[in-house]
């Protein structure tokens, strides 16, 4: 194991205990207590309270429903329907001889992956958030809504470049190989291609997807109207507008936890799609350098 | 040979060298190139191994130093960690590295914390050391690699990456009769076609041909070839090696030139260094180590032993397993006139008829871009014939439903040429063989991957079994293919190049695998496609020849090796070529000395009227008038025995 990898696990276990504990907790009670308003952390209150006297520990925890869940079920959908839909519309390996196929069905198969191609394409040209927005504004805010909306439109932009890997490795002579041995294109396209070819890709845009529902969240709590989640119910996005005005008469500090809050999350899983898009780790199938190793005194 | 159990390293003859010590060491300080103690580690597994260990050489101005070693020796790395192009694993480089180009001298590692380990590190390292290289890659500097295609732009034709390298070397505007003026140099007939061609267009050896083509254009003075001629059968080893020690005295480039082949080296170098297991074990002239007039390292005696027994001489193992009864049934897999066409005017195949009985082993034979490739997929219905018959055990390809195309498939296995491309880089050799296990035999995954990891173990690939095949060389990764492809049960088994890049130590491995393979099913039928004559007459019973698509020659071996017989011209070119590649016969005296040269022998379009050999034909050439019947008529093969058919009016003459 290398460090960089340590590191990452540590932090990916953090976020995972984060979004857990906040699952977990019991916030049944609002806890306004006027006299311990705007305390900074101490043995009591180890993060502090804001300007109700609300201890910002549990509610900096359970702020994480907002997105933890809701951001899981957009990966779920985007994995779903962007896998499936883009190695369909991307996989047509070479047939020739004697896996040559009748004209029609050829003709069939070609004109059913141009479609699912077009549809993967015209999502693309939606904006995302404002998409998100407007179909809050007509149906309602529900988090599970986002997540589910930021995953249908997400599943798109995964499809079309999982289509474009999985249309490159079908091309390749292993490929054929595979075919000419008689494997299950089950197996070949499974775990020759999405597996051992498309995962590191794959795993990146989901990694995005849930930062990206974390700030489709966030930001909604500073739209003026009935947006995002409303109070007492916390968000990081409604505690940051809470805290604005005490931030004016020189408390800072209820405004500090949720911003390293949102900067630690959006920061570490932007990283962690870096790291487990780069080539150390997922050698892309284009170098093709030869290693000669040996076993030496090492 | 080359176990894992034998890696020791304090045998006291493989203690590292200096590349000097032996031959009287060329005053340093004018070398165009100069290494020093330069080591390289790789991170795998979790483990610190030594790829290359405390290398020292040196390359003179207008010299060409050759490093011998087998697949694995560290070769490949040598020349990545000279250029800094070790990328992507984690690593330590240490050692100094000097080049002299021109008027430049580069020293690419100086001052450098040479500490390569971890992730940032090796990209800040290598930023540095591409700065320095800049400008001297590209025109001082060429470099040539194993994978021809590989290294073309696949997006760019031929001829476009060869007018940007004219462009590059400066000077007046480059037309494109330059371009292909480079293209016929390097044998090939239609340079316009060629130049309009895209990498994938071509056959695996032309391909490496155009590579040598776009970094020879450029006229580098400093030139890196890393088993420039693996991929090329031998009249064009042969040719390109020709080729090379002509330009070497006409421009007087220096090189580093990666091999696996004592017989190239002797061929064109005039120093030769050895190479083990990341170490030097040998290095001095190459003319006094040929004589033998170097104390000797063990290792270097025994591949120049290796290379005196490859003699080509034929086995006994192989005339137990003859099946002189003829079969009863009728062929196995058989082809009858068929033809081929790539595009508009490419024939490949013209009018092709083999037949394969069952318990046979064919060999294909024939240059590159003969067509052999095209025929062994068409003989297992990857490829379409455009016209005539392909049959398997008396069935038409052609006709079959899909359920016989599911039988037919189960039925026979192919081994591809190119195991960069036809092995999926990111699984792991085990996983590769425990794969085909599973397939063929019906195990389970658990049982397959031990029994694949004793199987990599007994071809000496234990080591390699964990590791992606993405990280190993091209030698190692054809012997994994050829052990996967020989775990199945098919009644035809056909190989493309088993041996293609691998020493003489491993081309035995692989004869032992193939005679393995033939008697633990007696009647199965193999197909070897090859342009090593040599290995061909060690492992089949039959050989076909084939020349620009055409067959010339069907012969079985015992007629072929029996010096009595009169064999095609172009046999007989093939046969002298191959000896004079493995270094048994030190001229090429057999091929005429008029045009014998690939690289002058005028076009002649496959496809056209008359036999398409006449431009080279001894026979022909010179005696013009007396046969031009060559000129006007394709000779068709005619049967001379049960074992023997050719296609040459000359040979059919004789026998009149
Ligand atoms: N897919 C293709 N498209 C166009 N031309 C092709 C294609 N495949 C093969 N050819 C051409 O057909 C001819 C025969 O090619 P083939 O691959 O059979 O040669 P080969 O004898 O196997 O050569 P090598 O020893 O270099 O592998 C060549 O001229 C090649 O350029
Ligand atoms: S047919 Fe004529 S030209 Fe062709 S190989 Fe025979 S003698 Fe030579
Ligand atoms: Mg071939």
């Amino acid at each position: 194991m290398t460090r960089p990898r340590i590191i990452t696990g540590l932090l990916l276990a953090v976020f995972l205990a984060m979004g857990v504990a906040g699952l977990l907790i019991d916030y049944g009670f609002v806890g306004v207590k006027m006299s311990q308003a705007l305390e900074l952390p101490g043995p009591e209150h180890l993060l502090g309270t804001d300007r109700l006297g609300r201890d910002l520990l549990p509610r900096v925890l359970v702020a994480t429903r907002g997105f933890f869940l809701p951001g899981l079920l957009a990966a779920v959908i985007a994995a779903v329907l962007g896998v499936s839909l883009g190695a369909f519309a991307g996989y047509a390996p070479v047939r020739e001889g004697i896996e040559q196929r009748p004209r029609w069905a050829r003709a069939l198969l070609d004109a059913a992956r141009a479609v699912v191609k077009l549809a993967l394409a015209l999502p693309a040209a939606l904006p995302r958030f404002v998409s998100i927005v407007l179909l809050c504004a007509a149906w309602g805010f529900e988090p599970f809504l986002i997540g589910a909306v930021a995953g249908v439109l997400y599943a798109a932009e995964l499809g079309e470049d999982v289509r474009q890997r999985v249309d490159q490795c079908a091309h390749e002579e292993y490929v054929e190989a595979a075919r000419s041995e008689g494997l299950s294109w089950a197996r070949i396209l499974g775990l020759h291609i999405l597996w051992l070819h498309c995962r590191p890709l794959i795993v990146r845009h989901l990694v995005h997807l849930w930062s990206f529902v974390i700030l489709v969240e966030t930001s909604l709590s500073f739209i003026p109207g009935e947006f995002g989640i409303q109070e007492p119910d916390p968000s990081w996005g409604n505690m940051l507008v809470g805290a604005r005005d005490p931030a004016l008469t020189g408390h800072l500090w209820p405004s500090v936890v949720p911003t390293v809050a949102i900067v630690f999350t959006v920061v570490l899983l932007a990283w962690m799609g870096d790291r487990l898009s780069d080539p150390d780790d997922a050698a892309p199938a284009e170098v093709q350098e030869p290693a000669e190793v040996e076993e030496g005194a090492a | 040979m080359i176990s894992t159990a034998d890696l020791t390293t304090d045998d006291p003859a493989l203690e590292p060298m200096d590349a000097g010590s032996l031959a009287p060491s060329p005053a340093r300080g004018t070398a165009v190139l100069e290494v020093d103690g330069l080591t390289t580690r790789f991170e795998v597994g979790g483990r610190l191994v030594t790829a290359v260990d405390r290398v020292s050489l040196t390359v003179q101005p207008g010299e060409i130093v050759a490093i011998v070693g087998e697949s694995g020796s560290g070769k490949s790395v040598l020349l990545q960690s000279i250029l800094g192009l070790v990328r992507g694993r984690p690593g330590v480089v240490s050692g100094s590295v000097t080049l002299r180009v021109g008027e430049q001298v580069i020293e690419p590692f100086s001052g450098i914390e040479q500490a390569v380990r971890g992730r940032a590190a090796p990209r800040r390292w290598l930023a540095t050391v591409e700065r320095r290289f800049a400008g001297v890659r590209g025109t001082g500097v060429g470099l040539v690699l194993q994978n021809g295609r590989a290294a073309l732009d696949p997006f760019w034709t031929v001829g476009r990456q060869l007018m940007a390298a004219l462009t590059d070397k400066g000077g007046a505007k480059p037309t494109l009769q330059e371009a292909y003026a480079w293209l016929e140099r390097l044998g090939f007939d239609h340079p316009e076609v060629i130049a309009a061609a895209h990498p994938h267009e071509l056959s695996g050896g032309m391909a490496q041909r155009a590579m040598l083509a776009v970094v020879l254009a450029r006229e580098p003075k400093l030139l890196f070839l890393d088993e420039i001629t693996t991929g090329l059968d031998v009249s064009l080893q042969a040719s390109v090696l020709k080729l090379l020690r002509r330009l070497h005295q006409q421009v007087g480039f220096s090189a580093l030139l990666i091999t696996h082949d004592l017989g190239i080296a002797r061929g064109i170098s005039q120093r030769t260094v050895i190479m083990r297991r990341g170490r030097v074990v040998q290095a001095g002239d190459t003319e006094a180590l040929f004589e033998r007039r170097l104390r000797l390292d063990p290792y270097t005696r025994e591949l120049l032993e290796q290379g005196q027994v490859e003699a080509m001489e034929r086995t006994d193992l192989i005339e137990d397993l003859h099946l002189d009864a003829p079969a009863a049934r009728g062929p196995l897999a058989e082809a009858d006139a068929v033809v081929k066409r790539f595009g508009a005017g490419m024939v490949a195949l013209d009018q092709v008829s083999v037949a394969i009985q069952g318990g046979e082993c064919v060999a294909l034979v024939g240059e590159s871009g003969s067509g052999k490739t095209t025929l062994s997929r068409i003989l297992v219905g990857l490829l379409k014939a455009d016209a005539g018959k392909v049959a398997f055990d008396g069935q038409a390809l052609a006709g079959l439903g899909s359920r016989g195309v599911d039988a037919f498939r189960r039925r026979r296995t192919i081994l591809f040429q190119n195991p960069y491309t036809s092995l999926n880089p990111e699984m792991r050799a085990e996983e590769v063989v425990a794969e085909a296990l599973v397939l063929y035999r019906d195990i389970s995954p658990q049982v397959a991957r031990d029994a694949a990891e004793a199987l990599l173990e007994e071809t000496h690939l234990g080591h390699r079994a964990k590791q992606r095949l993405a990280l190993l060389s091209g030698g190692e990764r054809r012997r994994v293919g050829l052990v996967r492809a020989m775990q199945s049960n098919a009644d035809l088994i056909v190989l493309d190049e088993p041996t293609a890049g691998l020493d003489a130590v491993h081309r035995r491995d692989v004869a032992q695998m193939i005679w393995g393979c033939r008697s633990h099913k007696p009647d199965r039928a193999l197909v070897i496609v090859s342009h090593d004559l040599g290995f061909v007459s060690q492992v089949a019973d039959r050989i076909v020849v084939l020349y620009r698509g055409t067959v010339v020659e069907d012969v079985s071996v015992n007629d072929f090796l029996n010096q009595g017989t009169t064999h095609h011209p172009y046999t007989q070119l093939l046969w002298d070529a191959s000896r004079y590649v493995a270094g048994v016969q030190p001229n090429m005296t057999m091929i005429p000395a008029r045009r014998s040269d690939l690289s002058e022998a005028p076009p002649l379009a496959p496809g056209s009227a008359g036999c398409l050999f006449r431009n080279r034909c001894p026979i022909y050439l010179g005696a013009e008038d007396r046969w031009s019947r060559c000129a006007t008529e394709r000779p068709p093969l005619v049967t001379l025995s049960s074992r023997r058919k050719i296609a040459c009016h000359g040979v059919e003459h004789d026998r009149t």
